[in-house]
């Protein structure tokens, strides 16, 4: 048997040579067992999200330290039960705290992340507009008067150059 | 100076110098654990002796201090001495669990030497009871009362002042 599958097993049997039951945490798993392609696929959507704790902004999919291939393990045998990405996420903020999401909640406090970026961009794009309208089209640059002294020249021109 | 573009420009900085003043603050590996207060996460492990030990054994009698460590973290093994002469003052009073955090069973065995731990010490697989616990790195030492529940967690090793004040604090609590 696979370390995977003994894992699996354990995660299934509370109390047994392993960590916490999961449904202490987040309860009955609310969708299908999977195993296989659909564990995979199902494992690197989750595992995307969730921050690897000892390294620089990456995901545990995305980082190959010991902790994050750890919690990569979790994240699957979670996932071969049954559990959604709600439930999965929800694990690990229990016991880690919102820090260990890589996208801050849309919720509380954190909502002004994603809130203040376009509103600074919509109070400064007003603000450069109003400034442009304001100032108006440029004055069209002005021209030096026409030298007297010129006139029979400038005439002389006009004429040669008429009727091209 | 135009004071217009003065007054502008203050009311976009001034909010962001004040959020990055508060950022320096905190420590980021400071996070309170969102387990304080909260029911202990359970766990039944093997002993590196070969046996079986566990949360649910003392839950209801006894307090618990919840070390997590291993055998190739250096302050880990600064601090052991410290959870030893604790375990062996208080330990009728309180449980003690060291629980080896990406070891091999091996080298603890080796760096326990013969006389091994006056406390369990337990081989975590896969990381399962570290992850429940949300351990960022060793060493982490969690605190956990007579009816389970998280009273305090430290990262990093312990100072003995606070290690016996946490003691004398988890035999206080009812």
């Amino acid at each position: 048997m696979s370390l995977f599958f003994l894992c699996l097993a354990l995660a299934g049997e509370p109390g047994l040579g392993g960590g916490p039951d999961p449904r202490t945490v987040v309860g009955e798993p609310v969708g299908q067992t999977l195993s296989g392609d659909a564990l995979e696929q199902k494992t690197k959507e989750i595992a995307v999200l969730i921050r690897c704790p000892v390294c620089q902004g990456s995901s545990v999919e995305a980082s190959p330290s010991e902790s994050a291939r750890a919690m990569r393990d979790e994240v699957k045998a979670l996932v071969a039960l049954g559990y959604d990405r709600d439930q999965v996420t929800a694990y690990f903020v229990a016991s880690y705290g919102d820090f260990i999401l890589l996208e801050p909640k849309k919720e509380g406090f954190a909502v002004w992340v994603w809130l203040l970026p376009p509103l600074f961009l919509t109070v400064a794009g007003i603000g450069v507009a109003l400034h442009l309208r304001g100032r108006g089209l440029p004055p069209p640059p002005r021209l030096p008067p026409p030298d007297p002294e010129l006139g029979d020249y400038l005439e002389r021109v006009r004429k040669e150059t008429a009727g091209q | 100076m135009n004071l217009k573009y003065l007054a502008v420009g203050l009311a976009f900085t001034l909010p962001l110098l004040y959020f990055m003043g508060r950022g320096f603050d905190f420590d980021p590996h400071e996070i309170a654990s969102p387990l304080i207060g909260k029911a202990a996460p359970d766990f039944r492990l093997t002993t590196v002796g070969g046996g079986e030990a566990g949360l649910a054994d003392i839950k209801g009698g006894k307090p618990a201090v919840v070390n997590f460590w291993a055998t190739w973290c250096v302050p880990c093994r600064q601090e052991h001495p410290l959870l030893q002469q604790a375990a062996q003052r208080y330990g009728e009073k309180v449980q003690f669990y060291g629980i080896v955090y990406q070891d091999t069973e091996e080298k603890i065995r080796d760096w326990l030497g013969p006389a091994g731990s006056v406390y369990p010490t337990l081989v975590d697989m896969g990381s399962r009871t570290a992850i429940a616990y949300g351990v960022y790195g060793v060493p982490e030492t969690f605190f956990v009362d007579r009816n389970g529940v998280v009273l305090d967690k430290y990262a990093g090793p312990l100072p003995s002042a606070y290690l016996i004040g946490m003691i004398e604090k988890l035999l206080g609590a009812s």
